[in-house]
């Protein structure tokens, strides 16, 4: 028996609720073989998201750092290839199936506390991955408009904002008809990408060479500072390395996407799934670790302060900059091009990765409406979105970033976290590492949201929109059956079986000592309430009660003789809704309509209610009624129920 | 009418007693807790998302010390929900203990 999703009403229902999926664990199960790839094609997908930073990072770290740029990139270059490599490694080794660090964190922690932990880890995710796909469309943006093929034939093309909600609604618009090949274009669009950039960054590293004057400013620029009164003094290099570690944090996004290497595990091919995911993380930081340094090095070096400022030919856009003025506006335009599509797809990719974690949760505790397990409204509402978070910060790039680093930083901690315990709790020398990295990465995500608040309010409120959200879905659904599958022992079909000759009565119990007295008093008690004829044989049914947070599950039933008493025991999240999916299991078994048998709970209704949804049990007899009553809409088929006393 | 069949229960020993009152008053501070912290969340979270709100509408400036209250309330309202979350479950040990200790003495 399960609980099938309602048959459509309408065509727009039906093409709302295409291809919705049940997931019965956090993560989707992939056949053998289906749709994997090599390990290699599968960093290209991570890597639309990992590398297309490029279009903006140089710029970024410029703003926050400066001269100091190059130096702060290596930090952070350092705190890739020593901090998140072994964490995400390790996650990796964890969570085969692509679970990530919130589903190790899930486990870690008990029931309401474990899932209260998921919906604030998931509102961080919303918070990356939404802001990845307005931050990439708004620098997609910003390399279209200042395109001097666009500025010279289309100069109506000239602010960012509605560019940008153009490009969020052409990706909603894919993803509602529907996207299928993505790796493909993801391998396309990541080698031409980094090729060009490679070209732009050996272009660079020939100005400079033939230029050497560039470089001997910027030295002169690195290792002088100006004090107060104009007068300038030497800055020693551990000044530099002391001021690059306190701005490093601003320039946090240069790790954005390597988060999701992970999520994509499933796709890799087996065998050594594990050791593939850890060459592609280390690929992919490594791949991007060159590129970061070099495009942080020459930009600084090549570009002048003045066109990384507000109105600057290389705000946004640091790399696309250097190949118009040093490679000509063709091969220019063709950098833009690809940079634009890169963008593009790492907005896509989030998407696509939104739309894989939302179901793996949400639905799966309850909390979220049946339509959340589709994938077509949840675009239309993370559209609507991605339009607001644009309008919010009109379309800037640079104010974007503090707040898509809290949402980057906030996840690569908690998998720091997820990695420390689980290491602490089996005792590997290893865990003082993690703990390092684990400090690292919290003050890194501390001083990032002091610096810029912006990124914890929206997650915030993400987070406390995900949870009031989740509570009320979970509040409406708690009355559904809520059981998908029945499993009987030998001796359950046997009693069930020997029931089935006259009227099936199923008398419920909560287990006292569970001795012959306790039945017979049980069953006198019972027959009087509810004028049940002596000669009617009664089945007992007792429901321990197990997890109250979980909210669907399976019911294992075992058949116990005690002195001649069948009992039928089991546990379940919740106790009516066990009640009720045994009574239409058995009708549907037998062709019969079973009667059940409560009697009055002494209390006040209201807050039996609270306790039913809290810790799954209050006043069975009417929840369980009311649940039979959602199940089976016709009352000539709805088990019967007595309630005496 | 009264009803004709009755459990007949053994002496109650004043451990047991003793252990089923301590169960009793455990429950109640650990619901006392969950109804203050959920209180507090309720509150800090109200103010946190209002005060977040005309923000992000503009009605509020930035880096004002009303915006940095809001952040810490809108922060703060995390831990104190997962400390709810922790009462709750207290609550429901100490209720299940309770039962437990009843059942054993046929109460």
């Amino acid at each position: 028996m399960s609980t099938a999703v309602k048959p459509a009403k309408s065509w727009l229902r039906h093409w709302m609720m295409k291809g919705v999926r049940e997931m019965d664990a956090p993560y989707q199960k992939v056949a053998h073989g289906e749709h994997q790839h090599p390990w290699w094609k599968i960093m290209c997908l991570t890597g639309v998201d990992y590398f297309s930073t490029l279009g903006y990072q140089p710029g970024i770290a410029f703003a926050a750092a400066g001269v100091l740029s190059p130096i702060a990139t290596l930090i952070l270059v350092l705190l890739t290839l020593f901090g998140a490599l072994p964490i995400y490694a390790r996650v990796a080794a964890e969570s085969p199936h692509g679970q990530g660090s919130i589903s190790i964190l899930e486990t870690l922690l008990s029931r309401w506390k474990g899932k209260l932990l998921v919906l604030a880890l998931l509102g961080f995710v919303a918070t990356d991955f939404v802001i990845t796909i307005t931050l990439s469309a708004a620098d997609a943006a910003e390399h279209i408009i200042h395109n001097p093929f666009i500025e010279e034939h289309f100069s109506f093309i000239h602010h960012p904002v509605p560019v940008t909600l153009f490009l969020i609604l052409s990706l909603a618009a894919v993803f509602l008809k529907g996207f299928k090949e993505a790796i493909g274009i993801a391998v396309f669009l990541v080698i031409v990408y980094l090729a060009l950039n490679f070209i732009v960054i050996l272009t660079g590293v020939y100005q400079i060479s033939v230029n050497p004057a560039v470089l001997s400013n910027w030295r002169d620029a690195l290792f002088t500072t100006t004090t107060l009164s104009g007068a300038t003094e030497p800055r020693s290099l551990l000044l530099i390395i002391g001021l690059s570690l306190l701005v490093f944090p601003k320039l946090a996004l240069g790790l954005s996407g390597f988060e999701t290497g992970v999520a994509v595990m499933p796709l890799i091919k087996n065998p050594n799934r594990i050791g593939n995911t850890r060459k592609l993380l280390m690929s992919a930081a490594l791949i991007m670790s060159f590129f970061l340094v070099c495009s942080s090095f020459i930009t600084s070096v090549l570009i002048p302060a003045a066109e990384f400022q507000e109105g600057g030919k290389a705000q946004g856009r640091a790399l696309a900059y250097l190949a118009h003025t040093h490679l000509g506006d063709m091969f220019g335009t063709a950098y833009d091009t690809s940079t634009i599509l890169i963008l593009w797809f790492a907005g896509a990719s989030a998407l696509a990765g939104l739309l894989n974690i939302v179901p793996r949760y949400l639905p799966r505790y309850g909390m979220a409406p049946d339509w959340a397990r589709a994938t077509r409204p949840l675009v239309i509402v993370f559209g609507i979105i991605c339009f607001a978070i644009t309008l919010f910060f009109n379309a800037d790039v640079e104010a974007q970033g503090g707040a898509y680093a809290t949402g980057v930083l906030v996840l690569m901690t908690s998998a720091a976290v997820a990695v420390t315990i689980s290491s602490w709790r089996r005792r590997q020398t290893i865990k003082w590492a993690f703990l390092l990295i684990t400090a690292v990465f919290a003050y890194t995500t501390i001083t990032n949201i002091v610096e810029r608040p912006d990124g914890i309010k929206i997650a915030g409120l993400f987070i406390l929109t995900i949870v009031i959200a989740s509570f009320i879905s979970r509040a409406l659904r708690t009355t559904e059956l809520r059981i998908e599958t029945i499993e009987f022992d030998e001796h359950a079909r046997q009693f069930i079986s020997e029931m089935v000759e006259g009227e099936i009565r199923i008398v419920t119990n909560r287990r006292e000592e569970g001795k012959l007295s306790e039945y017979r008093f049980k069953e006198h008690e019972k027959r009087i309430d509810n004028h049940i004829p002596s000669t009617d044989p009664i089945l007992f049914y007792e429901v321990e009660l197990g997890d109250a947070s979980e909210f669907k599950g399976k019911l294992k039933i075992t058949g116990i003789d005690v002195g001649g008493y069948r009992i039928l025991r089991t546990r379940s999240a919740a106790v009516p809704n066990a009640i009720a999916a045994l009574l239409i299991h058995l009708r549907d078994m037998t062709g019969k309509i079973p009667h059940v048998y409560f009697g009055w709970s002494e209390g006040n209704p209201i807050h039996y209610l609270i306790r039913y949804i809290l810790f799954g049990e209050g006043d069975t007899a009417p929840v369980t009624r009311e649940i039979l009553r959602q199940a089976e809409p016709d009352p000539e088929l709805r088990p019967s129920v007595h309630v005496g006393g | 009418m009264m009803k004709t069949v009755a459990h007949i229960a053994a002496p109650i020993s004043p451990e047991s007693t003793q252990i089923r009152s301590a169960h009793r008053k455990s429950a109640i501070r650990w619901k006392i807790a969950l109804l203050t912290s959920l209180a507090m969340a309720s509150v800090t979270a109200v103010i946190g998302i209002v005060i977040g709100l005309f923000e992000l509408l503009g009605l509020l400036a930035n880096e004002t010390d009303l915006s940095v209250i809001g952040t810490v309330l809108l922060v703060s309202t995390f831990p104190i929900a997962m400390f709810s979350a922790h009462c709750l479950e207290k609550a429901r040990e100490a209720q299940r203990a309770l039962r437990e200790e009843c059942r054993r003495n046929n109460l």
